[in-house]
C-alpha cells in the first residue's frame, strides 16, 4: 500500500477519463442482531415449549445435597405437581410423578429468590442476583428520526447517501484519477466528510457500475465505517449539501427507480 | 377441473383460497365440521374429536402455543397458495396446470388430514378424490414409499421378470382380491401363497392410475399368466394364459374390474382358469399384467393358444404398454381335485423325483 | 437395670471400638452408614452417573392427536418454506453480485487498462480489521466509537 502511494505521489494525478467516476458504498454494519418477526418469534416459542415438554427431569439431587439449607430453599420454591391419592378421581389423568415432576407435562424449574431480589433498586453492583437491564435497542436517534446519526436503526445495515445541489440523492462519487478507483473513492470521501473517519475498504475491485445519463460510468467500491463519523464539510468541491445514513427501504424512496435497480442487490436486507 | 377454474380471480380477492369451495372440490376440505373446527380454529375445549373415548379426550393435552403458531403458518402457506392459483389463471398447458394445482394444495392441512387418516385403497371419493391432482400426487408418493418397492422386489426375486415380460416400469398400482365365500376378502400382498380354493373363482382387480390421462378414452388389458406349466416333451416349461380381459375402461375413483361390470362380449380374451397345480410340482407363479392399450382390440381377430401362450409376442402385436403388475403363488393342496371337478378339468398328473 | 448401673468406664472403652464415650460424657457419634450400603465415594459416582442416564428422568412419550399432528406438520413445513425463501433470496442476490462484479471488471478493463491493473492487484495479504464487531442482542453502553486512534497519523 505505502510503496504504491509513494511512487504515485510523484507522478502527476490527472483524470483518466472524464467519463469515469469512482463511487463508494459506505455501510455501517448492524450493531444488534436482526429484529425477530412475529412469525419467527411464535415459532421459537412453540419449539421452546415443545422442548420443555420433552425435557428430562431436572436432577435436583445432583445440584442440592440432601438435608442442606439450599436444598430446602430450592424445593420450597418449586410449584410441585399434584400427586396421586387413593380414592380420588383425576379427570386429567392419574398423576405420574417422578423426581417431583409430572411426567406428562413440562417441568417448571424455579430458582429461589434471594433477599436482594425482592427489594427494588438496591443498586448494589456486587449483588450477583440483581436483575439485568439491557440497553434499549431503540436509541435517541430513532426517536428523533435523525437520519444523519450513525446510532439509528441498530439492527439494520445503513448506507451513506449524499444529496447534491439539484436535490438528487446518490452514493458519494468522485472523478477517477489514475491512482486507482479505491483510492479516489476513499480520498474523495475524506474531502467530503473530513478525516475523522475510520473506514475499511473491502477490495480494490469495484462491486459494479452504474451508467449515468451523461454517458459516464460510475464504478462502486464497497467500504465499511468502523469508527468516527461522517461530518459534511460546508465548503466542499463536490456541490454536496446534505447526507444521510439510510436503510435499503429508505434508499428506495429517495433515489430514482433506475438507480435503485442498479444497486438494489448490493444492499443488505437487514 | 378445467371447467371449474374459470373466473377464480374474482373469488381469490381475499386470498383465502383454502376455505373457498366455490371453485374447488369439496374433497379438498375436511368432511366433519367438528374436526374441521378443531384443526382450523383451535382445539375444542372438550378435546380432540378424533379421539373416541370421552375419558381419553378429557385427559389429552395439546402442545402449548400450537394453535397460535398454526394460525400464522396457515396464513403464510395460504397466501403462497393464493399466488399459485393466480398464476394458474395464465397457464394453458394441462400438465403444468396439474403441477401447480398440486403445489397449491399439497400444504393444505385439510388435504393432509384427509389423506393421512383415511383409506387410500378403498377410497371414499368425498374424502380422497383421485380426480384431484393433489390426491393423485399423494397417492403416488404413498405407493412409491412401500407397495411399489415391494412389488418390484417380489417380481425380481420370483423371476417374474424376465420370465414373462422383460421388465416393468410401474406406473399404476394394481390390487387383486378374491372376494367370494371361498376366497379371502382382502387385497392380496405381492407374492403371497394362496390356497387353490381361495383362487377357485375369478379375481377382482383394482387398477389405480396416478398419471394424468384421458380417462374417457384410455383402454386397458389385463392378463394373468402362469409361466410354470411343465412341458415334458421339450423338457422345459411353457406359459399358460389363465385369464385375459381387454378393452377395459377405468376411472380415477371407480376402478374396480369385476366380471359383473364389464362388457363380456368385447372384453374377455380368455375365461378364468383357476390355478390347479399338479402334485409335487412345487409353487407355481401367477402373474397379473396390466397394460395400456394403444387402441381398442377386436377380440374376434385374436388367435390365442392359451396353453402355450407367448405374452411378449402378444404385447408387441397389440401394442400394449405394461404399467403395473401383481403376483401370487399356488401349490398343490387338498382342494385341487375339487376345483378341477368344478371346471371339468382332467385329473392332474402326479410327478415323482424320477422320470418314468 | 441394675446391670447397667454397674457398667464401668473400662468396660465401655472395651466394648465400643468407635469411642462413644469421650471426655467423661456420652456424645452421639457421626452417622457413617450412608443410604444403602455404599461408601460416600461410590454414592457420589452413582449420583453423577444417574445425572447422565435416562432412568426415571424421561418424560412420558408425546402422543399427538390426529388434529395436532396435522397442525405440527404444517408448522414445520411452513418454517422450512419460510427459510427456503430467505435462502433463495440470498442466493439470488449473491449470484447477481458476482455477475455485477465480473461485468464491472470487464468494463473497466475495456475503458481503462491501467485502472484495471490496479484494481486487479493481488490482495491476498489484506487483513481483516479487528475493530469490526459481531452484532449482539442489545447495544453496548457506548453505541458508536466516535474517537479512534488513526494508524496513519
Amino acid at each position: 500500500m505505502l510503496s504504491i502511494r509513494r511512487s504515485l505521489a510523484t507522478s502527476s494525478e490527472k483524470a483518466v477519463s472524464s467519463s469515469l467516476r469512482a463511487g463508494i458504498i459506505l455501510s455501517r454494519n448492524p450493531i444488534v442482531t436482526p429484529d425477530v418477526t412475529n412469525f419467527e418469534q411464535n415459532y421459537y416459542t412453540y419449539q421452546a415449549l415443545l422442548e420443555r415438554r420433552l425435557m428430562w427431569t431436572f436432577p435436583h439431587y445432583y445440584y442440592f445435597k440432601r438435608g442442606t439449607l439450599s436444598q430446602s430453599k430450592f424445593s420450597s420454591a418449586q410449584p410441585g405437581p399434584i400427586s396421586k391419592l387413593p380414592g380420588v378421581w383425576f379427570p386429567k389423568g392419574v398423576p405420574d410423578v417422578k423426581h417431583n415432576r409430572e411426567r406428562r407435562l413440562k417441568q417448571e424449574v424455579v430458582l429461589p429468590k434471594s433477599k436482594g431480589d425482592v427489594q427494588e433498586g438496591n443498586g448494589k453492583s456486587d449483588d450477583l442476583t440483581r436483575s439485568i437491564e439491557p440497553n434499549s435497542r431503540i436509541t435517541e436517534a430513532d426517536k428523533t428520526n435523525d437520519i444523519t446519526s450513525l446510532e439509528r436503526k441498530l439492527s439494520r445495515t445503513l448506507y451513506l447517501l449524499v444529496q447534491n445541489k439539484n436535490k438528487i440523492w446518490t452514493f458519494p462519487n468522485f472523478d477517477a484519477t489514475n491512482t486507482g478507483l479505491h483510492k479516489d473513492a476513499e480520498e474523495g470521501l475524506r474531502s467530503l466528510g473530513g478525516e475523522k473517519m475510520y473506514t475499511w475498504t473491502v477490495s480494490k475491485k469495484p462491486l459494479g457500475f452504474i451508467e449515468n445519463k451523461d454517458g459516464s460510468k460510475e464504478f462502486l467500491i464497497k467500504s465499511h465505517i468502523l469508527a468516527g463519523s461522517f461530518q459534511l464539510l460546508k465548503k466542499n468541491e463536490h456541490n454536496i449539501s446534505n447526507f444521510a445514513w439510510l436503510t435499503k427501504e429508505e434508499i428506495k424512496e429517495k433515489v430514482s427507480q433506475s438507480y435503485y435497480n442498479y444497486t438494489e442487490f448490493m444492499l443488505a436486507d437487514n | 377441473m378445467l371447467s371449474r377454474s374459470f373466473h377464480t380471480s374474482r373469488l381469490l380477492k381475499n386470498g383465502k383460497v383454502w376455505s373457498n369451495f366455490a371453485f374447488r372440490s369439496k374433497s379438498l376440505g375436511i368432511n366433519s365440521d367438528v374436526v374441521k373446527k378443531a384443526v382450523l380454529d383451535g382445539m375444542l375445549a372438550s378435546g380432540p374429536p378424533s379421539i373416541k373415548r370421552k375419558f381419553n379426550r378429557t385427559k389429552y393435552n395439546s402442545p402449548e402455543n400450537i394453535d397460535s403458531m398454526f394460525k400464522l403458518s396457515y396464513d403464510f402457506l395460504q397466501n403462497k397458495a393464493a399466488a399459485l392459483y393466480e398464476e394458474l389463471e395464465k397457464i394453458k398447458d394441462p400438465t403444468l396446470k396439474d403441477d401447480l394445482l398440486v403445489k397449491a394444495e399439497i400444504n393444505n392441512p385439510e388435504v393432509q388430514y384427509n389423506f393421512e387418516f383415511h383409506d387410500k385403497i378403498d377410497n371414499d371419493p368425498a374424502i380422497i378424490d383421485y380426480e384431484q391432482p393433489v390426491y393423485r400426487y399423494l397417492g403416488r408418493e404413498n405407493w412409491k414409499s412401500y407397495r411399489q418397492m415391494l412389488l418390484m422386489q417380489r417380481l425380481e426375486t420370483l423371476k417374474a421378470i424376465p420370465d414373462t415380460l422383460p421388465t416393468l416400469e410401474p406406473k399404476a398400482d394394481v390390487h387383486v382380491k378374491f372376494p367370494y365365500s371361498t376366497g379371502i376378502n382382502k387385497w392380496i400382498n405381492s407374492g403371497e401363497t394362496l390356497s387353490t380354493l381361495a383362487t377357485s373363482l375369478p379375481p377382482v382387480f383394482k387398477v389405480q392410475e396416478y398419471d394424468s390421462i384421458n380417462v374417457d378414452k384410455q383402454l386397458y388389458t389385463i392378463l394373468v399368466v402362469n409361466p410354470d406349466v411343465p412341458d415334458l416333451i421339450n423338457d422345459t416349461y411353457c406359459t399358460c394364459l389363465n385369464y385375459g380381459l381387454t378393452n377395459l375402461k377405468l376411472k380415477y375413483n371407480d376402478n374396480i374390474i369385476d366380471l359383473r361390470n364389464i362388457e363380456k362380449e368385447h372384453s374377455i380374451i380368455a375365461d378364468y382358469l383357476p390355478p390347479v397345480p399338479e402334485e409335487n410340482i412345487g409353487l407355481q407363479r401367477f402373474i397379473v399384467w396390466v397394460f395400456r392399450n394403444k387402441e381398442s382390440i377386436n377380440i374376434n381377430n385374436l388367435d390365442i393358444d392359451r396353453n402355450n401362450f407367448n405374452i411378449r409376442k402378444f404385447a408387441k402385436d397389440n401394442e400394449l404398454e405394461a404399467i403395473g403388475s401383481e403376483i401370487w403363488r399356488s401349490e398343490f393342496d387338498s382342494n385341487v381335485s375339487k376345483v378341477r371337478e368344478m371346471y371339468g378339468l382332467p385329473k392332474g398328473r402326479l410327478f415323482t423325483k424320477t422320470r418314468n | 437395670m441394675t446391670v447397667s448401673i454397674q457398667v464401668t468406664r473400662k468396660m465401655i472403652m472395651q466394648t465400643s471400638p468407635k469411642g462413644l464415650y469421650a471426655g467423661g460424657m456420652f456424645v452421639r457419634g457421626k452417622k457413617t452408614k450412608t443410604k444403602g450400603s455404599l461408601s460416600p465415594m461410590t454414592q457420589r459416582v452413582v449420583t453423577q452417573l444417574s445425572v447422565m442416564s435416562a432412568g426415571r428422568k424421561q418424560p412420558k412419550m408425546l402422543k399427538l392427536s390426529k388434529e395436532d399432528l396435522v397442525k405440527h406438520q404444517l408448522i414445520q413445513k411452513s418454517w422450512a418454506i419460510y427459510n427456503a425463501d430467505l435462502r433463495a433470496k440470498r442466493d439470488a442476490d449473491l449470484e447477481k453480485q458476482y455477475c455485477s462484479l465480473r461485468d464491472a471488471m470487464a468494463t473497466l478493463q475495456e475503458i481503462s487498462p491501467e485502472l484495471y491493473k490496479i484494481a486487479n492487484a493481488d490482495e491476498s495479504d489484506r487483513k481483516f480489521p479487528l475493530e469490526m464487531k459481531v452484532p449482539t442482542d442489545y447495544p453496548p453502553n457506548k453505541v458508536w466509537q466516535y474517537e479512534f486512534r488513526s494508524g496513519k497519523n
